[in-house]
């Protein structure tokens, strides 16, 4: 099958829960991919993780053909799970709400690498890094 | 929120381009004020990945101005992370629509050579006479009948069947996806078929789509690749890409027939060299070839 790609769409959405309505309505639905089948198929692959965001990536081929593949939890999700905190700080420049070891930042980005579009390892920490600086996470370095 | 067919309502849809660098940390920041469901990017393979547009919904009954409240937001974030400066915020209005059912729009009935009509299931087609229908409902798998290599398939077995018995024609279809080529086949006469495909997501659109054309009984499906064909078969038909046929070349010409053929498609032009040294070096000869496009289908006999 000569598959020739015409769009790359990224969603964030609810693992088990997704429908029709926006975004993946208008996301998909201009590129002609059968929404409800992509909305089963994702459903079945996520059923025993709701209650958890997981993205996806979907490739939409010139026949409007389509396959997905999904992705690792938002950075944002693996930075409280590692700081071992129920959320991020709602005003991170004065209220820090927990820490992360460098090691763990490394962790972070090797599992987001591909995710990230990173081209180094260094620059997919630089990215967590900044994630963290925007939930009140600080480094412990 | 499911369309049910009230009148239309609006969604604001506000789009933040964004360096990709701050990609996380603006999806981070949107789940708290509240919209944790994103469009993370979307992109032509070719794009430049150094920034990301996110698109946000935000239904007209939730907030009536949600580009001020996310603005608010990327403010305070920048405070912390000036990275995620340059960034262009964007509103639309999106109507709502039956996004269930309206992505069929751009799926229509469409006839491939003299007498094959490709046709959505949900779709009515005024047959004229002669006219062969295959009801393709259009899944995950490739194989819609709206690609080059899969009409130059289409019209070369169209073509090889008038100018045969195909009642005696075994066909093996490789790399089968939606089934359209074994189906089309059967349809259009042959005997049997046996198709494979190293995918599950195709091997279920065949088995669906044969029941959905009557020929299920005439159909075999199995997940694999070359090593599933048994025995040899009259026509062979196999549309991949040029680097995997003509990997799979030895395999290929062991399962044609002595007064067999092999329609390989999927081919770009550039490529068609490839592929038919790896079936000289099988001592299959190119018998004939036809373009489209930048797809090319080469025909292959064993004499």
């Amino acid at each position: 099958m000569a598959k020739k790609v015409t769009a790359l769409i990224k969603l964030q959405i609810p693992a088990g829960k997704a429908n029709p309505a926006p975004p993946i309505g208008p996301a998909l639905g201009q590129h002609g991919v059968n929404i409800m089948q992509f909305c089963k198929d994702y459903n079945s692959q996520t059923s025993d993780k709701v209650g958890t965001i997981i993205p996806v990536e979907i490739t939409v081929f010139e026949d409007r053909s389509f396959s997905f593949k999904l992705k690792t939890p938002p950075t944002s999700v693996l930075l409280i799970k590692a700081a071992n905190i129920a959320k991020g700080s709602a005003t991170p420049n004065s209220a820090k709400v927990g820490s992360v070891t460098p090691a763990q930042v490394s962790e972070i980005a090797s599992a987001k690498m591909v995710d990230l579009n990173a081209t180094s390892i260094e620059a997919a920490e630089s990215m967590v890094r900044g994630t963290a600086r925007s939930m009140g996470i600080t480094i412990a370095e | 929120m499911f369309y049910d067919g009230s009148p239309m309502s609006k969604y604001f849809e506000i789009s933040i381009t964004v360096p990709s660098i701050a990609q996380e940390a603006i999806a981070w920041k949107l789940g708290e004020l509240g919209h944790p469901q994103l469009v993370l990017s979307e992109r032509h393979p070719e794009e430049a990945k150094d920034f990301a547009t996110i698109k946000v919904y935000v239904h007209e009954k939730k907030d009536e101005n949600p580009l001020a409240s996310i603005e608010g937001g990327l403010d305070e974030l920048a405070s912390v992370l000036p990275e995620i400066r340059p960034y262009r915020l964007k509103q639309a209005v999106v109507e709502e629509e039956d996004w269930a059912h309206s992505w069929k729009k751009y799926w229509h009935p469409q006839r491939i050579g003299r007498h094959v009509v490709v046709k959505p299931t949900w779709e009515t087609f005024e047959k004229e006479p002669g006219d062969l229908v295959l009801d393709i409902d259009p899944k995950q798998a490739f194989g819609t009948g709206t690609h080059p290599t899969t009409q130059l398939c289409l019209i070369e077995i169209e073509n090889l069947f008038s100018a045969c018995s195909p009642e005696k024609t075994r066909v093996f279809d490789v790399g089968t996806g939606s089934g359209i080529l074994a189906i089309a086949a059967i349809k259009l006469g042959a005997q049997s078929a046996l198709a494979v495909d190293t995918d599950p997501i195709a091997v279920e659109a065949t088995l669906e789509n044969s029941e959905l054309n009557h020929v299920s009984e005439k159909i075999e499906v199995l997940e694999g690749g070359v090593e599933k064909l048994s025995g040899q078969a009259e026509l062979v038909v196999v549309n991949i890409l040029a680097e995997v046929i003509a990997e799979l070349a030895p395999g290929l010409a062991k399962a044609v027939a002595p007064s067999g053929l092999l329609v390989a498609s999927g081919i770009i032009l550039a490529r068609a060299t490839l592929v038919i040294d790896a079936f000289s070096a099988e001592g299959l000869t190119l018998k004939s070839r036809s373009e489209m496009g930048d797809w090319v289908r080469l025909t292959f006999g064993v004499t």
